[in-house]
């Protein structure tokens, strides 16, 4: 690149935006770590910063209840957390672009609600993909049905002339129909059950493993790289449609691919730790405020915004009761919609 | 610069939804270096002819540049021949002019090597509106939209440029500046351009070529002064007007009043 002197103030204030923009998403990246480091620190019975360190790092030197809490509790929890945070903003961040609607999250499109209705089936109606241990039952029902949802999506999505409002409305209507038989199945379901069910609703990490955690890392590090390969094409996407066809982009395809990585990612995250929802919501929206809608810099902020929503959530539910752990769907909502208000209003009366 | 392939449109046949819009339309031939105004009451298949041209609209028919049969095109190499500037300019976008012109090269990668950064500031240098290259695309007047519109469109040095409307927005200088700077480029490369426009006097100043539709179908194509007659203007738009050559030489549209309107 030539180096313009004075002559272009616009390409100088360009590549300050740029420096901007790929500071923000470092800063991001850097706090997501401390985070990290901070959930392995905190819960019941407190780490400080070295010995926490020492355990991950070095745990062959630390202490055995160190080593043991770390890497048996906290770290699996961590990682879940940041994982799912991660993709759920992905996702979220990609619907947003594709359904043209900066309200729409993983949850616009009826995948939760599908999500929900087979985790009800397993855990109400013990029905579920036979052979599997117990454990994958629920995740792999929930999987299921949202991928079904969004099978039914995809095929609509395909079809030419299908712009974002019939997606939004056939989703809608998913979401409805879902909703109604799960509540059918609440209806008939015994107390027992029923408590299970309303708390895998609430969300919780506590139930995760290394085996879900892998599953979610191979996920993100298939879908993730091709999200970048789109981020152009998302980018001019958002010039509007017609303008993005003229470009030479088969916008059909683009929504339809975008459709599957959202699926994948979104469904997994629902399977593995119920529906957390404001994630897919929150992220994509700090990130545009933070470094607009070119996708270089948004999908990345987007992700890393929701890793770090995650992890301060999952300290918090540790914290806000002493004792207890409070489900992180709930604390994502109780602390995420006041920080995210704020932002909100303050942008407007910045305008 | 380009050999002088020209561009040809003949049986032209648009459906959208049960409607035939467009129904054996042909188009005088276009040649590069020149710029065609489509004229026409509202409703008239402006811009459907236009977004069929750029493979928007389903289209039936013969579309040939020189021998290249453009309906048979794949969908990029298609877009790699044209620039489309749609009529409604939607965008809330958070991105700026420049990221705007910036995606219109990354999009679909064009071979160029050269910063696209780089061209897409030459792109709005030449509209002259380098000033606004910061400026958020929610956040500009119509008129400015309209200009940031055109910047897309014309980047990616496409050989028929095809604009729908690009001065409704504009005031008077704008609007002699954009037509000046369409037709600027469109001679020294070797562009053809197909132009909606409403204003009889630009079109009348600016384009070598008329083509005045109406109901979908071609009422007069040819050289200016002869598409624009009173009759014409008074078959198409139902107005009594009057045509006057000025000390200059120009053409001036006067309308006196409205004639029943037929159709
Ligand atoms: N999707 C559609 N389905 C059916 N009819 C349509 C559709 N879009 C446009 N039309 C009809 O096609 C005709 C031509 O529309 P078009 O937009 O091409 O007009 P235009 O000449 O560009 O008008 P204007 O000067 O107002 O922009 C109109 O009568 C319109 O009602
Ligand atoms: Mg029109």
């Amino acid at each position: 690149m030539t180096a313009l002197p004075a002559a272009a103030p616009a390409l100088a204030a360009h590549a300050a935006q740029m420096r901007w923009r790929r500071g923000c998403v470092a800063v991001l990246a850097g706090l997501v770590l401390a985070a990290l480091l901070a959930s392995l620190m905190s819960g019941p019975s407190p780490l400080p910063p070295l010995e926490a360190l020492r355990a991950l790092i070095l745990p062959d030197e630390a202490e055995r209840v160190a080593r043991v809490i770390v890497w048996t509790v906290r770290l699996p929890q961590a990682l879940t957390a940041l994982l799912v945070g991660a993709a759920l903003a992905l996702a979220g961040a990609e619907m947003q672009t594709i359904l043209d609607n900066p309200l729409a999250s993983p949850f616009t499109l009826g995948i939760s609600s599908a999500a929900s209705f087979g985790a009800a089936l397993a855990l109400i109606l013990g029905v579920s993909v036979p052979g599997l241990p117990a454990e994958w039952l629920v995740p792999a029902n929930a999987f299921l049905f949202a991928a079904l949802a969004m099978a039914l999506l995809r095929s609509v999505a395909g079809r030419p002339g299908t712009g974002p409002s019939t997606l939004v409305l056939l989703g809608i209507a998913l979401v409805f129909a879902f909703n109604a038989m799960v509540a059918l199945l609440q209806y008939t379901a015994s107390q027992s059950a029923l408590q299970q069910f309303v708390f895998w609703t609430m969300g919780s990490v506590g139930q995760t493993g290394w085996g879900r955690i892998g599953v979610l890392a191979l996920a993100l590090a298939v879908v993730a790289p091709l999200s970048w390969r789109a981020r152009w094409m998302l980018t001019a996407l958002r010039l509007g449609e017609d303008r993005a066809r003229s470009f030479g982009i088969d916008t059909g395809r683009l929504r339809t691919m975008a459709l599957i990585r959202i699926t994948l990612l979104s469904a997994l995250s629902v399977a593995f730790v119920g529906t957390i929802g404001f994630v897919g919501l929150v992220g994509p929206h700090i990130a545009r405020l933070l470094v607009g809608e070119d996708h270089v810099h948004f999908l990345p902020a987007s992700a890393l915004t929701g890793a770090l929503v995650m992890l301060l959530a999952a300290i918090l539910s540790e914290l806000i009761v002493q004792g207890v752990v409070l489900p992180i769907g709930i604390v994502t909502s109780l602390v995420g919609v006041p920080v995210f208000l704020a932002l909100v209003l303050r942008r407007k009366d910045g305008l | 610069m380009s050999g002088g392939e020209a561009l040809r449109a003949e049986g032209l046949r648009v459906r959208l939804g049960r409607r035939m819009v467009i129904d054996g339309l042909d188009l005088p031939e276009m040649r590069p270096g020149e710029v065609t105004a489509l004229i026409g009451p509202n409703g008239a298949g402006k811009s459907t002819l236009i977004r069929a041209l750029a493979r928007l609209a389903p289209c039936e028919g013969r579309v040939f540049l020189g021998d290249l049969d453009l309906l048979q095109q794949s969908a990029a190499a298609h877009a790699r021949l044209t620039g489309y500037m749609p009529q409604a300019v939607q965008s809330g976008a958070a991105l700026t002019v420049l990221e705007a012109v910036v995606t219109a090269l990354r999009a679909v990668p064009d071979g160029d090597r050269s910063d696209p950064v780089m061209r897409a500031h030459a792109a709005l240098e030449r509209l002259g509106i380098a000033g606004l290259a910061q400026s958020r695309l929610d956040r500009l007047s119509g008129g400015q939209r309209q200009m940031a519109s055109l910047a897309q469109a014309m980047v990616r040095g496409p050989r028929i440029l095809l604009l729908d409307e690009p001065t409704s927005a504009l005031d008077p200088g704008r609007q002699f500046e954009v037509m000046q700077a369409v037709q600027a480029l469109v001679r020294e490369s070797g562009i053809i351009a197909v132009v909606v426009l409403h204003d009889l006097e630009l079109s009348l100043r600016w384009a070598d070529r008329i083509v005045l539709m109406q109901a979908g179908a071609a009422l007069a194509s040819g050289a200016p002064e002869d598409v624009v007659t009173p009759e014409a203007l008074g078959q198409a738009y139902g107005i009594d007007a009057r045509i006057e050559r000025c000390s200059r030489g120009l053409l001036h549209v006067h309308a006196d009043g409205v004639l029943a309107r037929h159709g």
